[in-house]
């Protein structure tokens, strides 16, 4: 029992629970509250170690049993040959390509076409904003055959001819057309928090229009671009579906379609698909760390006094 | 410096008419508050003349110019917003940097007008923080401070101390006062507050349902006003109106039957009442000029018991029940010593008495009011 006290003791010291100065139900409550967390956060990574664990094992201690959960004799070989015997920076290079021209006519078209909605009150807004984001309540795969059909045979606008499918174009195309109703309605919400004053003082400050959009209001969007962004980005990244109905070889196909590769008719490839996956998590994993400090509150605290 | 002129202005959004045909002159180096309440139409008048409403018709004019096509940077004004509106992502200097360089102004002008409007209201310390890192009452020094550096011909203000606490306002209040007595700059002043448009204002345009309802200095139209809604909008506690028909005594004076007690009209009213003997009539006073009769004469006291004493310090406002059921306010010197269900008499000073149409609100004795207060 006294051990059990101690145990108990040294946890919650270890929290940072101050058990003098908090009332014992507040301690309590915290105590549930870490155990959940922890509980959510093993949840969502255990499946990432067990990826990464599995990708630094030899090829053939993979289905040992009993399952060993940790490294017993690492090795990057797995890493190494992926690079060597598929054309892996060709597929990386697809996926950064695609993600982050997806994400910047995204974030582009999004901010200026969220500031219009926000600002201008033009007839029929309500109603074309929700058709804008209402779109986007169709299940991506009612449209797989659409977009097949258009990639493959586009309609011919101003001399373009020939098929878009099997290149990036297409899935640029396709994933903007998943990801802008959603940035327009992101930044619409956060111009929509903006103060109107500032632009106005813009406006008496010498600036027209754009201008104000351009030097004020802008820079204060920094957090609602990065969560679109953010979102944009891991969306194209790790989009599978489409990328392989409408892609077919190394010239467009992108890292989630590679990693898949390793799936075959009555053989999965478990080491090297660990090690695909590892490598096809990673910069999405980077891309949201680094955008993810602009999503700050406050960035906007001291414009007005409300 | 320039003069402002508003002719027949009318703003219209949608089915709402904001701002209903005014015309207001805005004298040069003049300090003029738009004041009434909420949805009157001066906030509206404040952004057509900044250009940030466009006007549906009529004039404006800001010095000889007429500015209705212009946009609000061509104007030559400054706005301080009622929340400042400061840039949060840029410091003090910048912002108060930044309608100078988008105006193309040279650089040593830039930074000796921010020097000098710094100095002149006190935050040369603070040039170099961020508004969030500011107390309310700096934002707001920020805020003027930027209406400041860029020397406009018209300043114009929209409720800029509405969001201070009240000790702050007061100090800000006079600190305005002392700025335009510097500056002289033309400014046109919105708020809802009576007692800010009274003391900052030389000229004074309070305003209803999208009308001007009377222009003038401010004494003037406190002591003076045109209609029943000026009487009780200005003051605090509002101005008590009482209603009765109008006839005469035995003696054939002007009396206002006032139920189950009577008024007499002061003889100098005569001329201008006569032509309402037999209708309805208010009567207006002020609770300051209502004081109790405790020296025992008995000529034009009106009974009353005390419901309400509030103690405020300066003064003792007492709610009291007229005998004839009406309810009415007065302001009492504070070492009153009445309480509740009181039974007292009160005197009204009969210098300060205005009688209103009830039917229209206007004032039926401005005339007479006025002249008499300027020969006084």
């Amino acid at each position: 029992m006294s051990t059990n006290q101690s145990t108990l003791g040294q946890l919650i010291a270890a929290l940072g629970l101050d058990t003098d100065n908090e009332w014992p139900h507040v301690v309590r409550e915290r105590l549930v509250a870490y155990g959940l967390l922890g509980l959510y956060v093993f949840v969502i990574w255990f499946p990432i170690y067990f990826i990464f664990i599995t990708s630094i094992k030899p090829s053939g201690a993979v289905l040992d049993i009993p399952i060993s959960f940790l490294p017993t004799q690492p090795t990057v070989s797995n890493y190494v040959e992926i690079f060597q015997n598929r054309p892996f920076e060709l597929y990386t290079l697809n996926s950064l390509i695609v993600a982050s021209t997806t994400t910047l006519i995204c974030v582009t078209l999004g901010t200026v076409t969220g500031y219009s909605f926000s600002r201008y009150d033009f007839v029929g807004n309500k109603a074309l904003l929700l058709s804008i984001v209402g779109a986007r309540m169709i299940p991506p795969i009612a449209l797989i055959v659409p977009f097949f059909t258009i990639m493959s045979n586009p309609p011919l606008i101003g001399g373009l001819t020939g098929s878009l499918y099997d290149t990036r174009i297409a899935l640029i195309l396709t994933y903007t057309f998943f990801n802008l109703p959603f940035a327009v309605w992101i930044m619409k919400n956060y111009f929509d928090g903006v103060p109107e004053s500032l632009d106005e003082q813009a406006r008496i400050d010498g600036c027209s229009r754009w201008e104000g959009f351009v030097k004020i209001i802008l820079p204060m969007a920094k957090p609602g671009i990065a969560a679109t962004a953010i979102l944009a980005f891991i969306f194209s990244w790790n989009e599978f579906v489409f990328a392989l109905v409408l892609t077919s070889s190394e010239q467009a196909q992108t890292l989630p379609i590679a990693v898949s590769l390793f799936v075959a008719d009555d053989f999965v490839d478990w080491a090297h698909l660990a090690a695909g996956g590892m490598i096809a998590a990673l910069p999405g994993i980077l891309f949201g760390l680094f955008f993810q400090q602009y999503i700050v509150s406050g960035l906007t605290q001291g414009a007005v006094k409300e | 410096m320039a003069h402002v002129e508003l002719n027949e202005l009318v703003k219209e959004f949608d089915d709402v008419t904001a701002v209903d045909g005014i015309s207001l002159d805005i004298p040069d180096e003049s300090f003029t508050v738009l004041v009434g309440p909420s949805g009157c139409g001066k906030t509206t008048t404040l952004r057509l003349i900044a250009g940030l409403e466009r006007a549906t018709d009529g004039e404006i004019r800001i010095g000889d110019e007429v500015v209705n096509d212009q946009r609000a940077y061509e104007r030559d004004i400054a706005m301080v917003f009622q929340n400042y509106a400061l840039y949060p992502h840029k410091t003090v200097r910048e912002n108060m940097r930044f309608g100078l360089e988008q105006h193309d102004t040279a650089e040593d002008i830039i930074q000796d007008r921010v020097a000098e409007a710094a100095e002149l209201l006190q935050i040369e310390e603070l040039l170099e923080r961020r508004p969030a890192e500011l107390s309310g009452g700096q934002q707001q020094r920020v805020a003027l401070g930027r209406a400041i550096v860029r020397d406009p011909a018209v300043f114009l203000m929209d409720e800029p101390l509405s969001n201070l606490d009240a000790k702050l306002r007061v100090q800000m209040r006079a600190e305005l006062n002392k700025l335009h007595d510097e500056l002289s700059t033309t400014t046109v002043y919105v708020t809802h507050d009576q007692v800010e448009a009274m003391t900052l204002a030389d000229q004074i345009a309070v305003m209803d349902n999208g009308q001007i309802q009377q222009v003038g200095a401010p004494t003037h139209v406190y002591s003076n006003p045109q209609n029943m809604f000026v009487a009780g909008f200005l003051g605090s506690p509002s101005m008590n109106f009482l209603e009765g028909t109008l006839g005469r005594d035995s003696d054939g004076k002007l009396q206002l039957d006032l139920g189950t007690d009577t008024h007499d009209v002061p003889a100098e009213f005569a001329d201008e009442l006569e032509g309402y003997i037999g209708e309805r009539v208010v009567l207006g006073i002020r609770p300051e000029n209502i004081s109790l009769n405790q020296d025992g004469i008995a000529a034009n006291v009106h009974p009353a018991t005390v419901q309400v004493v509030e103690p405020q310090g300066e003064k003792t406002v007492l709610e009291l029940d007229l005998d004839t059921d009406q309810t009415i306010k007065a302001a009492v010197d504070p070492d009153t010593t009445v309480e509740m269900d009181d039974s007292v008499n009160l005197r009204f000073d009969r210098d300060s008495l205005q009688y209103f149409d009830p039917q229209t609100g206007e004032s039926l004795t401005y005339e007479t009011a006025s002249e008499q207060k300027v020969t006084a």
